[in-house]
């Protein structure tokens, strides 16, 4: 038996060690093109979808005329076509590849991780909802569907905690590197990924089930450039990190003579997480010299696929700054994903029976209620213009607030839990599963007023740092969102940003304004050492967001039931449509929405309208 | 030796001997267009930019094969672009700016009129548009022009033409700002802050000091939309009155409105505030002045009517002596909290009066417009900016704080 082992071995080998041979280009001293195919946060968007396409999605070329957007079939075809009009191409991804449609919530990242090797990519970086299902299953998916390079330099692998191990003992470490060389024809290069860290907190604290520690971006990444780029022509970031940290991973205070300047090997940052197009990309200089690092995002849900083409003025000593290879011009394009665009074939054919089986299992088509808000081109938004409390959130928030089983005084959410808005027409499933994409459900807690105001301060202060605008939706409390102001001092620091005025209860606001000062008589105010029965989600309630004083309360009971769940219930008992038109009908003009889709619910701007429960306040 | 044994040492020896190294076919073909600069005789650097007038350039051109050297077979036409702040101009799916043509391999002495660039710039050459095309590329030696200045970024390429509001220059470029156009002297200072970015005007002082008072001209002034609270390279928040070092980031027109996106700001947040150096505000011409033209009539008008406010775009402006229209019946006060001002002192129902200015006070304390409807305000001052989107065509100010509204 062992002699049959022995051979096995021997053959393994003999089969790892076959090698490419080709004789190499000079390439020393040429401008060499490379096109760089750059997808990002495609969140599970595989099938094509519908949306309206905002101010900048439209000015990047994504009309609502070319409806549905999205869809890995079509992008492989727009990858193709860039590889045919390049000689030297590599398709990379920012991360996010998991989470956002029902694809993702049946098969658990399987089809996102079949269709991109497929499809040709080759490497993409860990985003933080790669890990949504936990470090096992990520593994698992990376293990036995992907065939392109998973990449994540700025983790260190501890020893995995049992849950996230196979029966062979293998887990992320055994699937995850921190780098991988490409030889494009005679160009070396090299491609370094840094995966997010901000987001998941879970990895800072203790009960670590990812089993990895985050390390310094900064200097995670300069050790890995000094060892690479002696080898390299180009060294490119693929990165989940976010805008202002990828910023921060070159230098470019280069006139501050105390500017530490390590990571000038930098040629290409390609990021993602924030869903962002940066169209013309930024240019962060580098050094003192004049140089650059050229820096990328190229959107979200498959609306876009990246196209950076560079020329690369090929160095005769990579390990020498002066005479290394550079990067000496660019031009960057965004492709729309669009229905002008055909399926490649073969992935189609590989997506379609997962299509058969989701539509086996979830009536993606089916319609439970209408939208129709006045005037005629509103729609229900998840971000209100005020910045305060919205529409879809209060609905979300309310939903939860009042689900059978859990009659809660107020609930509280966070904003980013909701991932669109609810457009005009019908609403289906479908689109529910676009709008909460996350298996996200219902966590009762009991809270004391000052915990209420920890945690509402917290809103506060993040909502202030983001412009203004409010990063929880509430229903059953209504507060001034101070984001700046006086707020006190911590640590001798003044503190401009807080929650005030904090009342329980509904339409709080004089008049009903949602401007108007709160009327006393109203609501009764948050008293610090009364007990509150409060609705969250089981995100925040475990500290998701830096919802910090939830994460801590022990009172804590998870009621197993789904937001989406809980909201379909809570629409379902909205007032029944009437005689409302089908404005989407294009075959039976006028016709009645209850005629096309029987007995539903129709959401106007009546419903949960924005109320004022969150006010925006400069004092 | 057993049956098995055998076989899988057999395997083993079969596969060591015969599939271990797979050959592939050399590079073959043109990878590259090298372009060697003839005119001007140096690209200039960092510290030693060209002037704005040598636009002309004269380039030889060689095609190289994978071996590095000349490829003899490639005669072929090539495009010819210029690439600055971060896009090509114009794009490579447009009319290139010119075309070489390329036999046996070289090109020489080909010319090439530039027709705008700023910054770091370099001709982008390349084979894609022939019948059968190599997409070999090449880039010249940069060329090095200067930084724009804000009045770059900021002014139309005709005061006169149609779209001189909404159109300008270098939009879609990525710039970085960080010299003044007034040398020694200029100034880069927050004239306000609000939630979601900075206005910033290049200002001139007395002198190298930046001592007070300064003054800005037409076209000075940019916004910054850094989305959330604007901070300085230390992270520092940004505070009016400030002097910075720069800004770069995006361009772009936003319903009207020029603004810089994604943007970096270099210096400290907080730093250096001397509010005493902001320009002092430009006052709105109205109809109450004797001045033939005003700032409401046509870009045609005596003193270019419109244009007014686009050159003061981003600026601290006050009006004076505006009566506060109607807000009861007014839409754009129920959606957007804008109130109206009327300069003409008829005030009312101002809705469909394109003689007014839009007014937002959201977030300071003490402002109740629909309690001021009816007054005739002495003077009011705020950051211009404007909103064009379709047929609402606007312009607002942002009072910063109190101190900006004279009541009475």
């Amino acid at each position: 038996m062992h002699r049959l082992f022995a051979a096995g071995v021997a053959l393994l080998l003999a089969v790892a060690s076959c090698t490419v041979d080709r004789p190499q280009p000079n390439l020393v001293g040429q401008d060499i093109r490379l096109t760089l195919i750059h997808t990002s946060d495609i969140h599970s968007r595989l099938f094509p979808y519908t949306f309206k396409p905002n101010t900048f999605d439209q000015g990047y070329g994504l009309l609502p005329a070319n409806a549905p957007f999205g869809g890995i079939a079509r992008i492989s075809t727009i990858a193709k076509k860039i590889r045919a009009t390049s000689n030297r191409s590599l398709w990379l991804d920012s991360g996010d590849c998991f989470q956002g449609a029902p694809v993702f919530n049946e098969f658990k990242g399987e089809a996102e991780m079949r269709s991109l090797s497929l499809a040709g990519m080759d490497g993409a970086v860990l985003g933080n909802h790669e890990f949504d299902l936990g470090a096992r299953n990520l593994f698992d998916k990376i293990d036995n569907f992907a065939t392109f390079p998973l990449l994540a330099a700025n983790y260190a692998w501890d020893d995995p905690p049992p849950g996230a191990v196979d029966p062979n003992g293998r887990s992320l470490r055994d699937v995850v590197s921190p780098f991988q060389m490409y030889n494009i024809d005679g160009l070396r290069v090299t491609v370094i990924g840094m995966g997010n860290t901000s987001t998941i907190t879970s990895i800072y604290e203790g009960g670590n089930s990812l089993g990895f520690r985050p390390l310094d971006d900064t200097a995670a990444l300069e050790g890995w450039v000094r060892i690479l780029r002696p080898m390299s022509d180009v060294i490119v970031v693929v990165s989940h990190l976010g805008l202002d940290e990828d910023e921060n991973l070159t230098a470019s205070q280069v006139d501050d003579p105390n500017a530490m300047l390590p990571l000038q090997g930098v040629d290409v940052i390609l990021g993602g997480h924030l869903h962002i197009v940066t169209n013309p990309p930024k240019i962060i200089p580098n050094d003192d010299k004049g140089h650059t690092t050229v820096l990328v995002h190229s959107g979200a849900f498959a609306k876009f696929v990246g196209r950076l083409d560079l020329v690369v003025h090929v160095g005769d000593s990579n390990g020498d700054p002066d005479r290394r290879s550079r990067v000496t011009s660019f031009t960057y394009v965004n492709l729309p994903v669009d229905s002008t665009t055909n399926d490649d074939p073969v992935i189609a054919n590989l997506m379609w029976p997962y299509s058969v089986k989701i539509n086996q299992d979830i009536d993606l088509n089916g319609v439970f209620s209408y939208v129709n808000p006045m005037p005629a081109t509103a729609k229900i938004v998840r971000n209100d213009p005020s910045g305060g409390d919205s529409q879809l959130g209060n609905l979300v928030a309310r939903s939860m607030q009042l689900q059978e089983g859990v009659e809660a005084e107020f609930a509280i959410t966070n904003s980013l839990g909701i991932r669109a808005d609810f457009e005009r027409g019908p609403l289906t499933i479908e689109q529910m599963y676009n709008v909460f994409p996350f298996e996200n459900s219902i966590t009762v807690m009991y809270l004391s007023g000052q915990e209420v105001q920890d945690t509402l301060d917290f809103v506060a202060r993040k909502s202030a740092s983001r412009g203004c605008r409010t990063q929880a939706q509430v229903s059953g409390i209504t507060f001034d969102m101070v984001c700046s102001g006086d707020c006190g001092t911590f640590q001798g620091q003044p503190v401009t940003a807080c929650a005030k005025n904090i009342y329980v209860g509904d339409h709080c606001r004089m008049d009903n304004k949602p401007d108007a000062a709160v009327d006393p008589s109203k609501c009764a105010r948050l008293g610090p050492s009364s007990l509150y029965r409060v609705a969250v989600n089981d995100y925040i309630a475990s500290g998701g967001s830096g919802f910090q004083v939830l994460k801590r309360n022990s009172s804590k009971q998870d009621t197993g039931i789904s937001l989406r769940d809980a909201l379909r219930v809570f629409l379902n008992r909205q007032n029944r449509c009437t005689d409302q038109i089908d404005e989407t009908d294009t075959v039976v003009p006028q016709r009645k929405v209850t005629e096309r889709y029987g007995t539903i619910s129709c959401l106007t701007e009546i419903n949960e309208v924005h109320d004022g429960r969150i006010r925006p306040v400069f004092e | 030796m057993k049956p098995t044994y055998a076989a899988a040492v057999l395997g083993t020896i079969t596969v060591l001997g015969g599939a271990c190294t797979e050959m592939k076919d050399p590079v073959e073909g043109t990878q590259s267009l090298k372009v060697d600069l003839v005119a001007p005789a140096s690209g200039g650097s960092k510290t030693e930019r060209l002037l704005d007038t040598q636009r002309t350039i004269t380039v030889n051109l060689s095609a190289l094969d994978a071996a590095g050297e000349v490829d003899a077979s490639f005669s072929r036409t090539v495009q010819v672009y210029e690439q600055f702040l971060g896009t090509l101009t114009p794009k490579l799916t447009e009319a290139p700016l010119g075309t070489f043509t390329v036999q046996n391999g070289k090109a020489t002495s080909q010319t090439v009129t530039l027709p705008l660039a700023f910054g770091p710039t370099t001709l982008w050459i390349d084979d894609g548009k022939s019948g059968e095309p190599t997409y070999a590329t090449g880039t010249s030696p940069i060329l090095w022009y200067r930084d724009p200045f804000i009045s770059d970024l900021q002014t139309p390429t005709s005061e006169t033409a149609i779209d001189a509001l909404s159109s300008i220059p270098l939009k879609a470029k990525q710039v970085s700002v960080t010299t003044s156009r007034y040398g020694a002297r200029g100034r880069f200072v927050v004239t306000s802050v609000f939630s979601q970015g900075y206005t910033v005007s290049d200002v001139e002082c007395a002198d190298a000091n930046g001592t007070p008072p300064c003054t800005a001209q037409a076209y000075d002034h940019a916004l910054v939309f850094s989305f959330s609270s604007p901070r300085g390279a230390d992270g520092g928040p940004i505070v009016e009155g400030q002097t910075i070092d720069g800004f770069a980031g995006g361009v772009d027109e936003f319903n009207g409105l020029t603004e810089i996106g994604f943007p970096q700001t270099f210096g400290g947040g907080g730093k250096n505030v001397n509010k005493a150096r902001e320009p002092i505000p430009a006052i709105i011409d109205t109809e109450t002045t004797v001045t033939p033209g005003t700032w409401f009539d046509a870009l045609t008008a005596p003193g270019g009517g419109v244009i007014n406010f686009e050159r003061n775009e981003a600026a601290p402006i006050t009006l004076l002596n505006g009566k506060v229209c109607d807000t009861a019946a007014d839409a754009d006060y129920a959606t957007y909290k804008q109130w109206k001002l009327d300069p003409s002192g008829v005030g009312g129902n101002c809705s469909g009066n394109k003689k007014v200015i839009n007014v937002i006070t959201t977030g300071i304390a003490g402002i109740d417009p629909p309690a001021l409807v009816g007054r005739t305000l002495p003077s009011v001052t705020g950051v211009l900016r404007p909103v064009s989107i379709g047929t609402f065509n606007v312009w607002i100010i942002y009072p910063r704080s109190a101190a900006d509204l004279v009541l009475q």
